[in-house]
């Protein structure tokens, strides 16, 4: 609701504020001074209370609203900070914070008024300074340096001003006072420098700093003291170094005095130290606190360059001390050697002599420059003489001297080295002593630590403990090695070779014991002890990729080659095989010493992510991934698939073929079932005269044969294409559904009771006592009626193969669907071998017609194409005949190719009477 | 301003006239005014110090003006030899009277401050005579600028030594009263004033060294000695 008329009059306080207070109808206080344009000082944290002032009558303090803008937006101060005066005021106290940013306004609704009065504006704004007050100056130090041969007359003071930002501007006022004058300079950080008529010396001033904003001021605690103490110098300059040749371990420094002791008196301070050491000794301090310029160094080293700084300070101890001075560098004089060579030696046995190298290194302190060793072999207590003088060769580490003993010997090398000045004492060393074998140190060990390469020993148990210890070590990458001497005492040493991170050492201790062999004093190496060690392990800096020599479908076998030393860099303590198959790690840890694992447990048909990581005391380091996948079957596990397969397969026929052979019968009556043989038929006798004319036993009963054409594959055919015929059919019950269905299936089966009601049916006049019974065949399947088709359907249908006649079927031209029934007395048989041996040509003019017929008796010879009667065949060549109806459609359709070729001719002949049975039956 | 005039004995024989002890009440009241609105504040310190740092600061006065005389002569031409020899008048004396430390002591301060004058007189005229950049005028004013440090070490001294010496008023320190003087003329006062001036340097050494194992020991009972005075 307040918010708009808030905002408008926010919006125009510049207006607002310019005009005079007398035309303001609203007013605040404190009124900030219109000069600061900042506004009114306010403390941050602290209370700050407003009064607002209304100056027109009508207007009511009740509706005064307190806000302040934080530079986004305009926020009302909540009216329970709000306080009336009276009805012409009010005011607030709220908490100073940090966005108040912006105006401070008080503003009032005028809308209640009436009366209008001359005054404008119905609020007022302020800005609010916010900051701290400042803080107490501290830690106030001031320097005065040195310009030319005086000191300057600028005075520089440091002050740390406090932590607190005072966020408002503050002041910081620098304050000199010097006989009775005071110098200031205002500077606006904590820092500042004031400038000086002169350097007050030996004169005592006054410093402090004071801090002054808007809120406060705060001033330092003021420094009281010796002007002196503002004073650094410049180092003592032309510092020089003199070396006397006749005190070869002093050196004297001389210097300039930076000033003249009149304005500071100074003392000094020197440290010094051998070139290239930077560690620099100091000369004490009660040495060289006079007003000096010259010291002399003593107890130096002989023939060493040595670096001298110099420094001063007033002897007051007051002020700074001055820098420190350039370097002076100089080398004191040449001494002669005063510590003895150091001598090591390697061994070797040839033949009856034993080859000894002699490794030289010059004394410690040299004293100076070494010119030659002078190299004594004493063999058997007898010196050989002369003395061997060997040429230093400085730019070596070490230097060689070979020489050969017999082997049984005992000798023994003393050396010494000789410079400008003299002869160092004599070092000595005994070839060791085949007959003499002296024991190790034991339980040797290394221990890298800050970079420093410890060895520790145990002293061997023996009487007569080592005089010292010699520490070898070589480099096994590139077989640099170095040697260094330890005390009788020390039980571990610090190697002080160039050692190299990550580079394998091998470490030797060997005691060196005294012994005394007639009149010999020998120094007698004992048995060497060594351990391999690291100044630093790292990670190996390659790992080699494992290569994955076979592969099972549950395992694998890896196989990795050993990481070269110089790769190494550490200990390998164990590999990590790392493989990984669909999200699912696994990781196989192998000795350092194992170069191949086999993976087990793995997925068959499954691809791995395989790395390898080599791990030392530092750390590891991955090979590169690589993929391996296992198989779906192992090697030779198909062919043994194969095999029990193929066996399998082979029983289960060697089986199947014995059960076939075993139940050769049943199948045999299952899939071929039995046809009734009518010849071996014991239902009825024949006649005495029908036996004697058992040769021509067909024309005999022909006369009772009557010939049915019904087309039993297409009923439709035979309903619509012969509904002229079927009434006749019916006329004769001779419907082919009241008969049995002919040769094979249910005709063969037909039973003869109902072959002989048929025949009781068509001949009613005949009696059954004086008729033989035969069976009814009614025409099938491939007896097409007409056409040359015809013909090869009634070849074919002589197979009683049903699969066969569709195949018939099919080439059957669709007119002639009649089918021939015989009803003959005599023996199918007959009729069948008659066929047979006739050709089809019957059966081709059978198939002209769809009617029945019954056959006239005796007129099979006339209804024959003249190729003879039917002639009974032996059951042996039925058999034969049936065999040769059992192969396959084609073959038959080949057969009777050219009998089709020749039913032109037969199409001419009149039709028969019947339709003879195309094949026999078979023998029963 | 400082005292200027006689030296009275802090602790010297018994007063027998009270009207004296009331004026140099007043007097050390006065003068304490003046050394106050002089603004050259005494710290709280040891005789033995006060009196070293006197000495130091005495000896790098009398340094700087054997240099600044150096200077001087190097920068006035030739003959300045017999430039130097010509005596000039109105010139203060190196040598300090007195029949103890004390008065010597006062006498000292007095006579650092009739230098004052002249020394600013000499260098308003090598102002004249001399570039800008003279070196000579840079030594003149560091000299000026460091004898009223000596001024302030001696009053303190003498505050310290002798809290109940009554300064006389200073005298005019003004220009002083001297005829106008032609450049020969001038070279040759300013070679007296700054030879006076190291002998008078010289001499406050000598007897602040007396000094300093004498008063800081027996401040109640001032030696009696003379010490004899270099004189130019």
């Amino acid at each position: 609701m307040a918010v708009f008329p808030l905002l408008l009059a926010v919006l125009l306080l510049p207006s607002v504020h310019a005009f005079q207070e007398n035309t303001r109808c609203v007013d605040i206080s404190p009124h900030p001074d219109p000069e600061q344009i900042s506004g009114l000082p306010v403390e941050l944290g602290k209370e700050f209370t407003a009064t607002c002032l209304l100056r027109q009558k009508d207007l009511n303090a009740n509706h005064i609203v307190w806000a302040y803008s934080n530079g986004h937006k305009v926020i009302t101060l909540p009216r329970e900070s709000y306080r009336k005066i009276n009805d012409s005021a009010g005011s607030i106290t709220v908490n100073v914070t940090q966005d108040m940013t912006g105006f401070f306004t008080c503003a009032v609704d005028h809308h209640h008024t009436i009366s209008q009065s001359d005054c404008k504006g119905y609020s007022y704004g302020i800005l609010l300074d916010r900051g701290y007050p400042p803080e107490k100056p501290t830690d106030l130090t001031c320097q005065t340096v040195q310009v030319g041969s005086r000191m300057s007359n600028n005075v520089t003071c440091h002050w740390n001003p406090g932590t607190r930002d005072p966020v408002m501007h503050t002041n910081y006022t620098l304050y000199i006072e010097e006989s009775g004058d005071v110098y200031h300079r205002r500077e606006s950080n904590s820092s500042g420098t004031v400038v000086l008529k002169i350097f007050p010396h030996h004169m005592d001033v006054k410093i402090w700093v004071e801090a002054e904003n808007r809120l406060g001021k705060a001033t330092s605690e003021v420094l009281n003291q010796d002007a002196d103490s503002l004073i650094k110098t410049n180092p003592p300059a032309k510092v020089r170094i003199i070396s006397e040749q006749a005190i070869p371990r002093s050196l004297l420094i001389q210097w300039n005095h930076t000033i003249d002791q009149t304005y500071v008196m100074l003392k000094y301070n020197i440290r010094f130290c051998e070139k290239d050491s930077h560690t620099w000794s100091e000369v004490p301090r009660k040495n060289t606190k006079d007003y000096q310029d010259s010291f002399r160094l003593q107890e130096l080293k002989p023939y060493t360059e040595y670096m001298v700084q110099v420094r001063c300070k007033s002897q007051k101890d007051l002020g700074y001390w001055s820098d420190w001075s350039r370097n002076a560098t100089a080398r004191t004089a040449e001494d002669q050697p005063s510590s003895k060579p150091d001598l090591w030696m390697n061994t070797t046995v040839d033949g009856d002599q034993k080859i000894v190298q002699v490794f030289l290194k010059k004394p410690l302190e040299s004293n100076g420059k070494i010119l030659q060793y002078e190299i004594k072999i004493v063999q058997g207590g007898v010196t050989r003489e002369p003395p061997s003088l060997l040429p230093f060769e400085g730019e070596k580490p070490f230097q060689l001297f070979e020489f050969t003993v017999p082997r049984q010997s005992v000798a023994y090398v003393n050396v010494t080295a000789n410079n400008s000045v003299g002869s160092s004492p004599p070092g000595d060393l005994a070839v060791p002593w085949m007959a003499l074998e002296l024991p190790a140190v034991s339980d040797v060990g290394a221990l890298a630590q800050d970079g420093l390469l410890w060895v520790r020993w145990s002293a061997p148990v023996l009487k007569g403990l080592p005089v010292e210890y010699v520490l070898q070590w070589v480099s096994l990458l590139d077989g640099a090695w170095d040697w260094q001497r330890e005390p009788r005492n020390a039980t571990k040493a610090c190697v002080k070779g160039n050692l190299q991170p990550f580079v394998p050492y091998n470490v030797t201790v060997v005691p060196i014991y005294h012994r005394r062999f007639r009149d010999m004093h020998l120094r007698l190496p004992g048995r060497a002890a060594t351990v391999t060690t690291y100044l630093e392990e790292g990670v190996p800096d390659v790992v080699p990729m494992a290569e994955v020599l076979q592969t099972w479908k549950s395992s694998a076998e890896l196989l990795w080659k050993e990481i070269p030393l110089v790769k190494q860099r550490g200990f390998i303590t164990h590999y990590i095989i790392i493989y990984e198959s669909k999200g699912v790690k696994t990781a196989e840890t192998v000795a350092p010493d194992m170069h191949s694992l086999i993976l087990k447990n793995l997925t068959k048909d499954t691809t791995y992510k395989v790395h390898i990581e080599a791990w030392t005391a530092a750390g590891y380091r991955k090979s590169d991934f690589f993929y391996m996948s296992t198989p779906k079957y192992d090697p030779g596990e198909i062919e043994l698939i194969v095999v029990c397969v193929c066996f399998g397969f082979l029983f289960f026929t060697i089986l199947t073929l014995r059960l076939c052979f075993k139940n050769k019968e049943t199948l045999k009556k299952k899939f071929w079932p039995q046809v009734p043989d009518p010849y071996n038929s014991t239902v009825a006798k024949w006649s005495p005269d029908l036996s004697a004319r058992a040769g021509t036993p067909k024309e005999t009963t022909l006369g009772d044969l009557s010939v049915v054409e019904v087309d039993v594959f297409d009923q439709k055919s035979l309903c619509d294409e012969d509904k002229t015929s079927l009434p006749a059919l019916k006329k004769d019950k001779y419907l082919s559904e009241e008969h049995s269905s002919g040769i094979g299936g249910s005709s063969c089966m037909s039973s003869p009771r109902q072959s002989v009601s048929d025949s009781d049916e068509a001949d009613s006049g005949q009696t059954t006592a004086s008729t033989v019974q035969y069976s009814s065949v009614v025409g099938y399947k491939g007896q097409t009626p007409g056409g040359g088709a015809a013909s090869t359907a009634a070849s074919s249908s002589s197979s009683s193969s049903s699969s066969s006649s569709s195949t018939v079927t099919a080439a059957t031209p669709a007119p002639a669907h009649t089918f021939a029934r015989s009803e003959s007395t005599q023996p199918l048989l007959d009729c069948e071998e008659q066929q047979e041996g006739s050709g089809q040509s019957g059966a081709g003019r059978g198939g002209g017609g769809s009617l029945f017929r019954r056959p006239h008796r005796g007129g099979f010879g006339d209804a024959g194409d003249g190729s003879g009667g039917p002639t009974q065949l032996h059951p042996s060549e039925q058999d034969e005949q049936d065999s040769l109806e059992f192969g396959p459609a084609e073959d038959a359709a080949a057969v009777e190719q050219p009998q089709t070729q020749t039913q032109p001719a037969a199409t001419q002949l009149p039709r028969p009477s019947y339709m003879p049975q195309q094949s026999g039956y078979r023998p029963q | 301003m400082r005292g200027h005039g006689r030296i009275a004995p802090a602790l010297g024989p018994p007063f027998k006239d009270n009207n004296l002890c009331v004026s140099l009440l007043v007097l050390l009241l006065v003068c304490t005014c003046v050394s106050s609105s002089q603004g050259v504040s005494c710290s709280q310190t040891s005789c033995c110090n006060s009196l070293q740092k006197t000495l130091q600061l005495t000896r790098l006065l009398h340094r700087e003006s054997t240099a600044l005389l150096k200077t001087y002569k190097a920068n006035q031409g030739e003959g300045v030899e017999l430039i130097c020899q010509a005596q000039s008048e109105g010139v203060p004396e190196a040598t300090v009277s007195g029949q103890d430390w004390a008065e010597r002591l006062m006498g000292t301060h007095v006579r650092l401050q009739e230098f004052a004058p002249h020394l600013r007189y000499v260098a308003e005229q090598q102002a004249d005579l001399q570039p800008a950049a003279s070196p000579l005028l840079n030594t003149l004013a560091q000299v000026q600028l460091r004898c009223p440090h000596l001024s302030g070490r001696l009053h303190c001294l003498l505050q310290l030594l002798l809290p109940n010496s009554v300064l006389e008023p200073p005298g005019p320190t003004g220009q002083p009263l001297l005829p106008p003087l032609n450049s020969f003329q001038q070279k040759a006062y300013g070679c007296n004033v700054l030879t006076r001036f190291r002998a008078f340097l010289f001499n406050s050494q000598r007897e602040l060294k007396a000094l300093r194992g004498v008063a800081c020991k027996r401040r109640t009972a001032p030696p009696s000695y003379t010490i004899g005075f270099h004189r130019h």
